[in-house]
């Protein structure tokens, strides 16, 4: 981890009356503390991998506050964690993204859930929905319902969030049950403030252990025959506790008037959008005041039915504000007003999207077919979105042509682009292959410029999904795994599995030392430093122990030695897994790490080498052969400055970072002789500057051209007509 | 209570480009909101956008009237959105094609440089988008647009783009958030630094220009930004020499003329232009088909060989080029090293055509196609300079080469073609002329340019001009396979053309006046 949380962590030992800013997701990991949380754990992923990157920081106030804090290996472990609380009166949180998250953890989950908690247990799960969301699109809210958890979703609001926090481990003790309190990922980015109050130490924590371990108590294990019992107790006993929890404590909110002709049932994190929505219809304003009878769902599982039945009855109708699909909120609706034989209209996804994220359009349109169906005007809203179609068709109009997208990509110097470089020259040379896919920064591979991969499955789930594709193709397949899904999953579930069952297939493992695509996270294998929990565990005796005997460890920066280890692992005859590393430390963090130390060594007049690549403009025909097998943000395009040609040149901008690949690319592709490596010596040395005179007198000498003197280098940074990005 | 009528927030949206500071933008805008006072709401969407892919960074703000706390959207609306503030063009033009941009209120900030995409960048000729009509766009979608290179602006102060911005925003009060504390914000964060406050500057003072003359707007730009259609003009104006040509191509052939002069000699530039008048004579060569051919063929016959690459690299003027690109500071020593790898058929291109001929046909039969050479050769040191300055000299030698004799086996079948189908299809002649562009390069780039247009030839160009094949659909069908030909790197669409157009063909009689 090369991130430092310097002032986000000052912000989690605010006091009593003190005032937080902050992203909401920091709020939560405040209010964990202030809730006297006796251990906290998960696994990484947007938009939740501030919650635990700030406390693997915080390693003060964690020890102040006797915290355990277990960065898990996957968010199975992490739920496993919670083991704690189901035995031991102590609150404890954990965070995941969801789906994914919740879908690995699932297992755990169902055998918590059902003896359920003695202590508060809080999961607290990034839901990754809707722009910028970057898994597959599902509810987390399915597995509240299945195994009987509670699901929280607040108002974006940060005291709202925080006091939901909070009040989550008392309805979680109040209940037995554990809570999932989901936040959506602007809500989790979204900045705001809230009062704070002192952090309060557990009574049991790692400070204050416990003597003795708790008696032996049967009933306490998901096991038979208990789980029968369990079943029972979780409808007949808990349910009703967290009902009553949740109306004394009034966790759901009435907004608006108390009656009128229709309502509104809101899941508590669209209520922003809906009261802007509503402003725009003259229903409210921008203080919330609202103008009709709306129910707040923060909790939305269970549901309250006396509070569903009295907030419907007397209405014609309601209009349930539900994200995602299936739409389970409308129909317990539904079913609740049906039972109490209430003949409100229930209305929802007839009205809004079935699909997709409820966005302030989204729902705007939604709002205006209720309010409009049942006599009332829907005022400005009707205007704004007749606006809006109005603008719509004259951009149809007048820009008609699609623009092309712009994907995410490899970041400048990352050191997997080299490795997909080499897997596009050797299928160019031996044509394509079966490429199984995961989930992490290589992802980016299936844009452009490599455009490859035949399946996604899952975190660490590639051999795996290889597994009956391998035995069916006349070309071995590829397999491509970052160290995170290697740890994650994979080296159980793929290596030990193809071991196991003597798969013959190429596994590519990214080691570029931290889980990247998260934030720079430690992993096992990550190399230990001053900061963070790496522990430098290798991943080939991994493998090795695992019975995989063709490992090799390749630097991915030598494409052509890339390029010929791929090429021997397609093309051996030896049968069974073979194992490529493919070894570079993540860029980004290699960079956070060196620029400013080598910046510092520059201005104390130490002798620092910079290396960058550059395009000779006169050599380049500009066909672009390189980009297509670079996609390097700084490797770009400038016009031709050669009168008689058109097409654009290849370019290096300044955020070069001096990887190499692209020089390398041309080496290996045989590509063009337009690259060249740069090297400035700063702050030369007596022997360098001895050197290069004595060279440039010989150059000289044969009639070359030497710079004109010595030191006369002259810095125009930015040429004009040169886009630098 | 009704929608127009009611107190709404100002509402920013910042469409970037993840790893640009977009996220550190948005908090100087987020302190300076709170230090003057105001409400204000943020959020994005950073994810996986964080590298380099289209992000975006929702603001609210509100002025503070007694203690109600508003309740903030966490998304922005289409046609409710204030100030939008874009840090390249192509995702201006995004967010007015979301609908993010409207007449009635947006006040749209943007940066007219571009960022090239992927698909633009990979294109195997010129794949940019036409920056007009994007500029035309956000000022037609814009209540008031001011679109300028604020990355040039950044340059010149040497700061980021993003405190440009934060300057342009506090001048021009879109955010009424007063510019001292502005400044002040920009100070706050985590790393104060000089270079924030100079690009700050920048932009204040570039909101003070486009307030003094609004005219200047969103205008004046779109001149200085190269387009893809327009070439670079040669500079070269007609000569003596060159006085046989229209005007138009004078200037194109004389830059020629150079080129070759410089390449090999004046005795061999002369050949040139040889070619160029004879052609010149031909009553159906219109000046635009002179030009493409005094074009192509100079590129062609500069062909780019060893020798040639070598000599490129030794000359001066890249030096001082390669020490501004590399912001290497007095005192630097900079050091060049040159990726360089000729294959079979670059080295043995050099020696005289018989020897070369049976060393690659040795080399095709030892399978050596794939090896080559691969050098890294420091031409700013003597060591690697003499190797170099070695090379460069055998240029002397070039003409007895392998290379310049396929090379104007190349040039004689091309013009061939051209001279005949002036004669019996002359609106083909220049299709044919332009075909010349596949053929560049180095190693596989070049083997595939030779094989796209050898096919080319072979397929359309020689059916056609012999009467194999109705010489009236030449022009159209030689366009559709060089288009093809550079669709793809594995020239998949191109041999779909030609197939397509030998069935059509085979359908289609030759006319019989079709080579009279």
């Amino acid at each position: 981890m090369e991130v430092s949380f310097k002032k986000e962590i000052e912000d989690l030992k605010l006091g009593q009356g003190d005032t937080f800013y902050g992203e909401g997701i920091l709020a939560v990991t405040k209010a964990l503390l202030q809730s006297g949380v006796a251990y906290v754990g998960g696994y990484q992923g947007a938009p939740v991998s501030h919650l635990l990157d700030v406390l693997v920081q915080s390693e003060d106030i964690l020890k102040e506050l006797g915290v355990h804090l277990e960065t898990c290996t996957n968010e199975s472990s992490a739920a496993a964690m919670l083991a704690a609380s189901a035995q031991y009166p102590l609150r404890g949180c954990v965070t995941w993204k969801s789906i994914v998250g919740t879908n690995v953890a699932a297992d755990a989950l169902s055998n918590l859930a059902s003896p359920g908690v003695i202590g508060g247990t809080l999961i607290v799960v990034g839901e990754d929905y809707g722009e910028g969301a970057s898994v597959i699109q599902e509810r987390t809210h399915a597995y509240a319902l299945k195994s009987s958890l509670w699901l929280l979703d607040p108002r974006p609001d940060l005291p709202k969030i925080v006091e939901m926090v909070e009040k989550s481990f008392e309805l979680s003790e109040a209940s037995n049950t554990p809570v999932i309190m989901e936040l959506r990922i602007r809500a989790c980015h979204v900045f705001g403030s809230f009062e704070t109050k002192d952090n309060v130490a557990a009574p049991h924590s790692t400070r204050m252990k416990f003597v003795e371990p708790a008696p032996f108590d049967y009933s306490r294990l998901a096991h038979p025959p208990v789980t029968f019992v369990q079943e029972k107790d979780k409808v007949q006993r808990r349910l009703p506790a967290a009902r009553e929890f949740i109306v004394k404590n009034a966790l759901n909110e009435f907004m608006g008037t108390k009656s009128g002709e229709i309502g509104i049932i809101t899941q508590g994190g669209l209520f922003n959008g809906l009261n802007g929505c509503l402003a725009e219809a003259g229903l409210s304003d921008i203080y919330g005041n609202l103008s009709v009878p709306t129910m707040v769902l923060n909790v939305t599982h269970p549901l309250v039915p006396d509070q569903i039945t009295e907030f419907a009855r007397g209405k014609k109708a309601v209009l349930v504000v539900e994200e995602g699909s299936p739409e389970y909120i409308e129909l317990a609706v539904g079913k609740i007003l049906r039972q109490a034989d209430i003949q409100t209209a229930v209305h929802g996804k007839d009205m809004l999207p079935e699909a997709g994220e409820y966005t302030a359009e989204a729902i705007g349109r939604g709002l205006a077919a209720f309010v409009e169906k049942y006599g009332r005007s829907p005022g400005g809203l009707a205007d704004w979105l007749g606006a809006v179609d109005e603008n719509r068709a004259t951009l149809a109009k007048d820009a008609p042509e699609a623009l092309p997208p712009r994907p995410p990509t490899f970041c400048t110097g990352c050191p997997e682009r080299p490795v997909f470089s080499a897997m596009k020259l050797v299928r160019e040379e031996l044509g394509p292959v079966h490429v199984s896919v995961d989930i992490g920064c290589h992802a980016l591979a299936t844009f452009p410029p490599f455009s490859q991969g035949h399946s996604i499955l899952g975190y660490g789930m590639s051999l795996a999904a290889n597994s009956a594709v391998s035995t069916t193709q006349e070309k071995r397949p590829f397999t491509v795994m970052g160290d995170g899904g290697f740890w994650h999953n994979g080296l159980l579930t793929g290596v030990a599995g193809a071991v196991f069952n003597a798969d013959d297939s190429v596994l590519v493992v990214m080691d570029n030392g931290y889980s990247s695509a998260t934030g720079a996270q430690d992993l096992p294998s990550s190399r230990p430093r001053d900061v963070g929990r790496g522990k430098g565990l290798p991943i080939d005796k991994a493998l090795k122990a695992l019975g995989v005997t063709w490992v090799k460890r390749v630097n991915n920066y030598k494409v052509s030695t890339m390029v010929k280890v791929l090429r021997e692992a397609r093309t051996t005859r030896e049968k069974g897994l073979k194992v490529i590393i493919a070894e570079g430390e993540c860029q980004l963090a290699r960079q956070r790490r060196l620029k400013p130390a080598l910046a510092k060594a520059v201005a104390k007049g130490q002798r620092v080498v910079r290396t960058r690549y550059w395009v000779d403009e006169e050599t380049c025909t500009g066909d672009h052969s390189c980009i297509r097998l670079s996609g390097c943000p700084s490797l770009t395009i400038k016009p031709n400055p050669d009168p008689l040609r058109t097409d654009p040149v290849a370019h290096v901008n300044n955020d070069c970072v001096g990887c190499g690949l692209c020089g390398e690319v041309s080496h290996a592709a045989q590509l063009c002789p337009s690259f060249a490596q740069i090297d400035i010596i700063q702050n030369p040395g007596v022997v360098d500057r001895l050197l290069k005179s004595m060279s440039d007198r010989l150059i000289r000498l044969f009639g070359g051209d030497v710079e004109p003197n010595d030191s006369g280098g002259v810095s125009t940074p930015g040429a004009p007509g040169v886009p630098a990005e | 209570m009704s929608g127009p009528q009611q107190i709404q927030p100002t509402r920013l949206l910042i469409a970037a480009m993840g790893g640009e500071g977009g996220g550190v933008l948005a908090g100087w805008l987020t302190s300076a909101a709170i230090d003057a006072g105001l409400w204000v709401q943020r959020t994005s969407v950073p994810g996986v956008a964080q590298r380099t892919g289209a992000t975006t960074y929702y603001l609210e703000f509100l002025r503070k009237t007694g203690g109600a706390k508003p309740v903030m959207a966490l998304h922005p609306a289409p046609g409710r959105v204030d100030v939008l503030v874009a840090t390249e063009l192509l995702e201006a033009v995004r967010m007015v094609k979301a609908g993010f941009v409207t007449p009635d209120r947006t006040r749209l900030f943007a940066s007219s440089h571009r960022t090239y995409t992927v698909d633009e960048k990979s294109a195997m000729e010129d794949g940019r988008l036409d920056v007009e009509p994007m500029i035309a766009i956000c000022k037609a979608f814009a209540a008031d647009a001011l679109v300028r290179d604020l990355s040039v602006i950044a340059q010149g102060v040497d700061a980021h783009l993003n405190s440009v911005v934060m300057g342009l925003l506090a001048g021009s009060g879109a955010l009424s958030i007063p510019v001292e504390i502005c400044r002040a914000a920009l100070q706050s964060g985590k790393r104060t630094s000089e270079a924030n406050l100079r690009g700050f500057e920048a932009g204040l003072a570039l909101a003070e220009e486009a307030r003094a003359v609004p005219d200047l707007k969103g205008r004046g730009d779109a001149a200085r930004q190269p387009t893809s259609a327009v070439a670079p003009r040669p500079t070269q104006t007609a000569t003596e020499e060159t006085a046989f040509l229209p005007e138009e191509v004078a200037g194109i052939a004389g830059e020629g003329l150079r080129r070759l002069t410089d390449y090999q000699d004046a005795a061999y530039a002369e050949t040139y232009l040889e070619h160029l008048r004879r052609v010149s004579g031909h009553e159906n060569a219109t000046p635009e088909l002179l030009a493409a051919l005094a074009r192509h063929m100079a590129v062609r016959m500069s062909y780019e060989d060893t020798h040639r690459v070598a000599e490129l690299k030794l000359r001066q003027v890249r030096l001082s080029r390669v020490r501004a690109e590399a912001k290497a500071r007095d005192g630097d020593i900079v050091d060049v090293r040159e990726y360089m790898k000729p294959g079979p058929e670059e080295v043995f291109g050099m020696l005289p055509r018989s020897l070369g001929e049976r060393l690659v046909a040795t080399s095709r039969r030892k399978g050596w196609g794939s090896k080559s050479l691969p050098m890294k050769i420091k031409t700013t040191r003597f060591s690697g300079f003499i190797r170099l300055k070695f090379l460069a000299y055998a240029k002397r030698w070039r003409q007895k080469s392998l290379r310049h004799h396929e090379e104007m086996e190349w040039l004689r079948l091309w013009l061939g073609h051209v001279e005949k189908a002036l004669d019996v299809a002359p609106d083909a002649a220049i299709e044919i002329v332009e075909t010349a562009r596949l053929v560049r390069g180095y190693g596989l780039t070049y083997k595939r340019g030779v094989r796209n247009w050898s096919l080319i030839e072979a397929e359309i160009i020689a059916p056609c001009l012999d009467g194999r094949l109705p010489s009236d659909q030449m022009s159209g069908a030689v366009l559709q396979a060089r288009i093809a030909a550079v669709r793809d790197p594995d020239s998949t669409a191109l041999d779909k053309v030609v197939a397509a157009f030998k069935a059509f063909a085979s359908k289609t009689p030759p006319q019989v006046d079709a080579a009279e």
